[in-house]
C-alpha cells in the first residue's frame, strides 16, 4: 500500500478533462439516488485491512452483499477466512457462499458470535436497536481479549438516523425492556424530530422505527459508547458519512498508529459532516416532493371517479332519451 | 344486468376515529368489503397477492418467453435454445415440480447448460424481477387497502403461489401499495391450507373479525372472517382480462338502456381492447421516430383520431396528431397529377380494383373496364386530361398540407395510422408523395386480423408497413370479433367512407336510428374501456396521466339532439374544479333524471298508499260481482 496516495490514480476520484469534460456528470448520474452501503468506504477499509492484516474477518448482517464482496476481495488478498452472520441470507449472498471463501452462518447475532472464528476485522451493520448492538460490541471485545488480539469493530449507522434511535428488525425477539415504543408504518426526515406516519426514509414494514430519539439506551451510537465506557484503551472514531461509520479500536493495538494515520482526518470531518448533512436534506426534500405527487395522485383519481360517474349517467340517460325519441317516431 | 356498483356521492364513515373516503365509483365486488369498512366492522384485512390483489400484465407463457430473450440479449441462452424453447423447458420443470413448488425448486429441474454463464440464484433473481415488472396492483383494492391503512387496520398478505414470503414482499412494492405496511406475509410455501386457514395464521393476534379479499374459493367457514371474492375469472386471468371483466359489469355499462347495452358491452369489452390497443401501439411507435407525427387516416370526428390524441396526451409524448380521411382511391387519384395521367394512374393502381372510384373522383367519364381504356380516352381528350390533372393537383395540395411535417424535422418518417387492410394505402400515399416531390419514408400502421399480413415493406416506394395483430394481449375472443367484425371495426373507429371525392368534410354524428345508437353506443364502451386502460397504466407507472377523457364524450352528447346547445371541447382544468363545459353538458341532463326520479317516487307513494290499495280491492270486488 503507497504511503503516497497521489501516486496511485485508481485510488484517486476522476475529474473532468479537456477532452472528456462529463465524466463528473456521468459518474453521478449512474449513482443510486440515495447511496447507503458500508462498501462505499471500500478504500478507507482496504487500507485498514492492509494495516490490521486479519487472519479472520466478519460481517453482521450482509443485506446486499455490496460490502461482502469487498471483505471477500479483501480476505483473499490477505489470505484469510471471511464469515457473514446472517438469518435471512440474500441470494446474492448464497451465490457468494457457494462460489468464494465466503462462510454463512444462518443465525441471529449476538448469539451467532460464539460461531465465528478468530476475527480482528469485523464490520458490524445487523440489527440497529441499542440492546443487540451493545451485546454485539461487548462480545466481540470479549472475544478478542480472551484470543489475546486486537480487533479492529466497524458499526454502521451510528450518524441519523439510527445514531440515538432504536430501529428494530425484530422487535418481538427482544426483551420488552429493551424495546421502545415504535412504529413500522412511519418514516424519518430530517426536516422534523418525530417519525412522521407514511412519509420519509422508511422501511416499508421491514423496520420497526422507535417513536423517540436520545436519552439513555437509544441507537447504536449510544450502544458502541456506552460498550466502550469503562475501557480507556480503546479509540472511537467516525467518519460522518452514508449514515455515519464508527471505529472502534485499541491505541495499544500494533497497527494503531497508522489506524489514526488513515483515521484522523476523516474522524468527524466538518466538511465530511457538511456533505452529508446536505445530502440528506436533498433526499429528504426529493421523498417530501414524491409523496406529494402521488397523494395528488390518489386525489385525482377520485376527482376524476366522480366526474366519470357523472358523465356516465348523462351518456346514460342521453342515450335513453334517443332510443324514447325513435320509439316515439317510429324505428 | 344490475349496475351494482357503488356510484353515488363517496360515503364516509368514521372507523376508529379515522372517516372512510369511498371513492365515487366501486367495482361491484368491492361494494361489501367497503361496506363493512365504513361500519367499522373490520378488525383486520388480509389480501391475496396472486389470488386477485394484484394482476399478471402477461400471462405465464409470455413471462417465460420474455425471460429467454432477457437472457438471450445478455448472453445467457445456450445457442441451440430460442426464447420459445427456452419457455418450454421452464414450464416442464413446473410441472414435474408439482403444484406449490417453490421458485428454487422450479428452478433445480431446470438444466444448468440452458443458462451458461448465469447461476441458478442469478437467474431465478432475473425472474423475480420479470414478475415484479409484469405485475400490477389491482387499483381498486390498492385503493381499499390505502383506506384501511389510513385506519389503521392491520393488513396481511397471502399467496398460493410458488414465491416465498420474502419473494412476495418484494413484489408487494409498488407505489400504488406505498401507503400499506404489510404485517405479515404467509407464503403458499409455507403453508399448504387454503385461503382461510393462511388468512387466520396471517392476521394473528389481530382483533376479529378479519376481512379477506381473494379470488380462491375457500372450504373453511370461520365466524370471524368475512370473505370478499374477487374477480370471477380463472386465477392466471391478465391484468387486461380482469379489467375487460370488471368494466363489462361495471356502473357505466349498468347505465346504458338495456336496447343498447349488449353494444355498449361489446365496445368494452371485445372491441375496446383491440381499437385502443393499437392505438396505443401507433403512438408509441410515432413516438420511436423523434418528431414524426401520426396521421390518422380516419374522417374527423371519429373514434379513432379521439382514442389516438387522447393516448398521447396521457402519455406526455411528444407526438403531432393530424387527421385525414384519405382511402386508397383519393391516393391514387392524388398520384394521378402531370401531364400524363393515365401513366400516372396505371402506376398508382396498379391491379387495384379501385378504377372507378378513382374516375369519379377525378370527373373522369365512367364505363371503363381497365386503366388502358381509359388512358386510350384521356389521350384522346387534352381538355379532359388538364381537368384532371388539375384536380389531380388540387388533391396532392390537400394531401402534403395534410401531412406536411415541420421545416425543422427533415427527414423524419411519417407514420399513417389506419384501420384497413395492408400496404395499399401506405404504398399509394408513398407514390403520391413521391410524385408530388415530397419523398417521405412511410411507416404504415394497421390493424391486421391476418397473421400473414403483420408486416409488409414497401421496398422502393420508401416505408415500410407493420400490422398490429387484434389478438396481441387482448382477450381470446377479440381477435376472432376483429376478424369477422371487420367492417363493423371501420364504421366503429370512423374509417373513411369509400365515397369520398375529397379530404374535405368531417364525419356526421351517428344517425339517430336503431343502428346508429348501437354503434354510438359501442364507441361509448370503448371510451369506457380507454379510460380504465389509462387509469391501469397509472397505477403501474407507465407514464399515463389521470386524464379525464370526456371532451370527446362530451362533444358526442353535446351534438345529440337531447341536448339544448353544442359546447366545445376544452380540455379539463388541470385544478380539481370541474370544468365549464361540465356544467353546461352535465347538468342539464343530471336535472331532466332528478325530476323523472322525482316523478318516479311519487308514483310509487301514490302506489304504495293504504288508499289507493283500498281502491284496488273495491274495483276487484266490483268487477266479481258484475262477473
Amino acid at each position: 500500500m503507497s504511503d503516497e496516495p497521489h501516486g496511485d490514480p485508481s485510488r484517486l476520484a476522476r475529474l473532468n478533462t479537456r477532452e472528456e469534460p462529463h465524466v463528473e456528470a456521468d459518474e453521478a448520474a449512474a449513482m443510486p439516488l440515495l447511496l447507503h452501503s458500508v462498501g462505499l468506504f471500500r478504500e478507507v477499509l482496504g487500507d485498514l485491512a492492509a494495516v490490521v492484516r486479519p487472519t479472520g474477518i466478519a460481517e453482521i448482517g450482509g443485506e446486499g452483499g455490496l460490502l461482502t464482496q469487498e471483505l471477500i476481495a479483501q480476505a483473499e488478498a490477505l489470505d484469510a477466512s471471511v464469515t457473514c452472520i446472517d438469518p435471512a441470507p440474500s441470494a446474492v449472498l448464497e451465490g457468494l457462499a457457494g462460489t468464494t471463501r465466503l462462510e454463512l452462518v444462518r443465525a441471529y447475532s449476538p448469539d451467532a458470535i460464539t460461531e465465528l472464528p478468530d476475527c480482528q476485522f469485523v464490520v458490524v451493520d445487523g440489527d440497529h436497536s441499542y440492546a443487540v448492538v451493545r451485546a454485539e460490541t461487548e462480545r466481540l471485545l470479549e472475544r478478542a481479549t480472551a484470543a489475546g488480539e486486537h480487533a479492529l469493530l466497524v458499526f454502521h449507522d451510528v450518524c441519523f438516523p439510527c445514531g440515538r434511535r432504536d430501529y428494530y428488525y425484530g422487535p418481538d425477539g427482544l426483551d420488552p425492556a429493551d424495546v421502545h415504543p415504535h412504529a413500522f408504518d412511519t418514516g424519518m426526515s430530517v426536516f422534523g424530530h418525530d417519525p412522521v406516519v407514511g412519509r420519509g426514509m422508511r422501511s416499508r414494514g421491514t423496520m420497526g422505527i422507535a417513536d423517540h430519539a436520545g436519552g439513555e439506551r437509544n441507537g447504536v451510537l449510544t450502544a458502541v459508547e456506552d460498550a466502550i465506557v469503562d475501557r480507556d484503551d480503546l479509540h472511537l472514531r467516525v467518519i460522518p458519512a452514508i449514515f455515519g461509520l464508527g471505529f472502534v479500536y485499541s491505541r495499544d493495538a500494533p497497527w494503531a498508529a497508522e489506524a489514526d494515520r488513515i483515521l484522523e482526518p476523516l474522524d468527524r470531518s466538518p466538511l465530511i459532516a457538511r456533505l452529508e448533512r446536505n445530502r440528506l436534506a436533498l433526499y429528504a426534500k426529493v421523498l417530501e416532493l414524491q409523496d406529494e405527487l402521488a397523494t395528488q395522485a390518489l386525489d385525482r383519481d377520485r376527482e376524476r371517479a366522480v366526474w366519470e360517474a357523472r358523465l356516465a349517467r348523462a351518456s346514460g340517460a342521453d342515450l335513453a332519451a334517443r332510443l324514447a325519441a325513435l320509439d316515439g317516431g317510429g324505428r | 344486468m344490475s349496475a351494482a356498483s357503488g356510484a353515488g356521492a363517496a360515503g364516509t364513515a368514521a372507523q376508529a376515529g379515522t372517516d372512510v373516503r369511498r371513492p365515487d365509483t366501486v367495482p361491484a365486488e368491492l361494494v361489501a368489503a367497503w361496506e363493512l369498512l365504513e361500519r367499522g366492522v373490520v378488525g383486520a384485512v388480509v389480501a391475496d397477492v396472486e389470488g386477485g390483489a394484484t394482476w399478471p400484465t402477461v400471462d405465464e407463457a409470455q413471462r417465460h418467453r420474455e425471460l429467454g430473450r432477457r437472457l438471450e440479449s445478455a448472453g445467457h441462452l445456450h445457442p441451440s435454445l430460442t426464447p420459445e424453447s427456452f419457455a418450454v423447458l421452464r414450464e416442464r420443470a413446473a410441472e414435474r415440480a408439482g403444484s406449490g413448488a417453490p421458485l428454487a425448486a422450479i428452478w433445480a429441474l431446470v438444466p444448468e447448460w440452458c443458462h451458461p454463464g448465469a447461476t441458478r440464484h442469478g437467474v431465478a433473481d432475473l425472474e423475480l424481477d420479470l414478475i415484479a415488472g409484469t405485475t400490477v396492483p389491482d387499483p381498486d383494492v390498492a385503493l381499499f387497502l390505502e383506506a384501511a391503512a389510513a385506519a389503521r387496520l392491520p393488513i396481511s398478505a397471502i399467496s398460493a403461489g410458488p414465491l416465498s414470503a420474502d419473494q412476495l414482499r418484494r413484489r408487494l412494492e409498488h407505489p400504488a401499495l406505498d401507503a400499506v405496511t404489510w404485517r405479515a406475509v404467509r407464503a403458499g410455501t409455507d403453508d399448504d391450507g387454503d385461503a382461510a386457514g393462511q388468512a387466520l395464521a396471517a392476521a394473528g393476534s389481530a382483533p376479529r373479525p378479519i376481512l379477506l379479499l381473494t379470488a380462491r374459493t375457500t372450504t373453511i367457514d370461520h365466524e370471524s372472517l368475512h370473505v370478499v371474492r374477487l374477480g370471477a375469472g380463472p386465477r392466471d386471468a391478465t391484468a387486461l382480462e380482469r379489467l375487460v371483466a370488471r368494466v363489462a359489469i361495471s356502473g357505466e355499462a349498468g347505465a346504458t338502456p338495456g336496447a343498447v347495452r349488449d353494444a355498449w358491452v361489446a365496445g368494452a369489452a371485445e372491441l375496446g381492447p383491440v381499437l385502443v390497443g393499437f392505438a396505443e401501439w401507433s403512438v408509441r411507435h410515432a413516438a420511436g421516430h423523434a418528431g414524426a407525427p401520426i396521421v390518422v387516416a380516419a374522417d374527423r370526428g371519429g373514434l379513432l383520431p379521439e382514442l389516438v390524441a387522447e393516448i398521447v396526451r396521457a402519455l406526455g409524448l411528444p407526438v403531432p396528431v393530424r387527421v385525414l380521411p384519405v382511402t386508397p382511391a383519393l391516393v391514387a387519384a392524388a398520384a394521378g397529377g402531370g401531364a400524363a395521367v393515365g401513366t400516372a394512374l396505371t402506376l398508382a393502381l396498379g391491379r387495384d380494383g379501385r378504377l372507378a372510384e378513382v374516375a369519379e373522383i377525378l370527373g373522369l367519364p365512367a364505363g371503363h373496364d381497365d386503366v388502358a381504356s381509359l388512358a386510350t380516352a384521356l389521350a384522346a381528350d387534352p381538355a379532359l386530361q388538364e381537368r384532371a390533372a388539375a384536380r389531380a393537383a388540387e388533391l396532392s395540395a390537400e394531401l402534403d398540407a395534410g401531412i406536411a411535417a415541420p421545416a425543422e424535422h427533415p427527414g423524419v418518417p411519417l407514420v399513417l395510422c389506419h384501420v384497413g387492410g395492408p400496404g395499399r394505402l401506405q404504398a399509394q400515399l408513398a407514390r403520391a408523395l413521391a410524385a408530388a416531390g415530397t419523398p417521405r419514408h412511410v411507416v404504415g400502421l394497421h390493424l391486421a386480423g391476418d397473421a400473414t399480413a403483420a408486416d409488409a415493406i414497401l421496398g422502393p416506394a420508401g416505408g415500410e408497413v407493420l400490422g398490429y395483430l387484434a389478438n396481441l394481449g387482448t382477450p381470446a375472443d377479440a381477435h376472432a370479433a376483429a376478424t369477422s367484425w371487420r367492417s363493423r371495426i371501420e364504421e366503429l373507429a370512423g374509417a373513411p367512407d369509400r365515397s369520398r371525392t375529397s379530404l374535405a368534410g368531417s364525419a356526421s354524428a351517428s344517425a339517430d336510428d336503431l343502428r346508429g345508437l348501437r354503434v354510438e353506443a359501442a364507441r361509448r364502451g370503448v371510451l369506457a374501456f380507454l379510460r380504465q386502460h389509462l387509469r391501469l397504466l397509472a397505477v403501474a407507472g407507465d407514464p399515463a396521466a389521470l386524464v379525464f377523457s370526456g371532451p370527446g364524450l362530451a362533444l358526442r352528447l353535446a351534438a345529440s339532439s337531447t341536448t339544448p346547445s353544442v359546447v366545445p371541447a376544452a380540455r379539463p382544468a388541470d385544478a380539481l374544479d370541474p370544468p365549464a363545459w361540465i356544467a353546461r353538458v352535465i347538468d342539464p341532463l343530471e336535472r331532466a333524471l332528478t325530476a323523472a326520479r322525482g316523478e318516479l317516487a311519487t308514483r310509487d307513494a301514490v302506489v304504495g298508499s293504504r288508499a289507493y290499495r283500498l281502491v284496488l280491492r273495491l274495483r276487484a270486488v266490483v268487477r266479481h260481482l258484475r262477473a
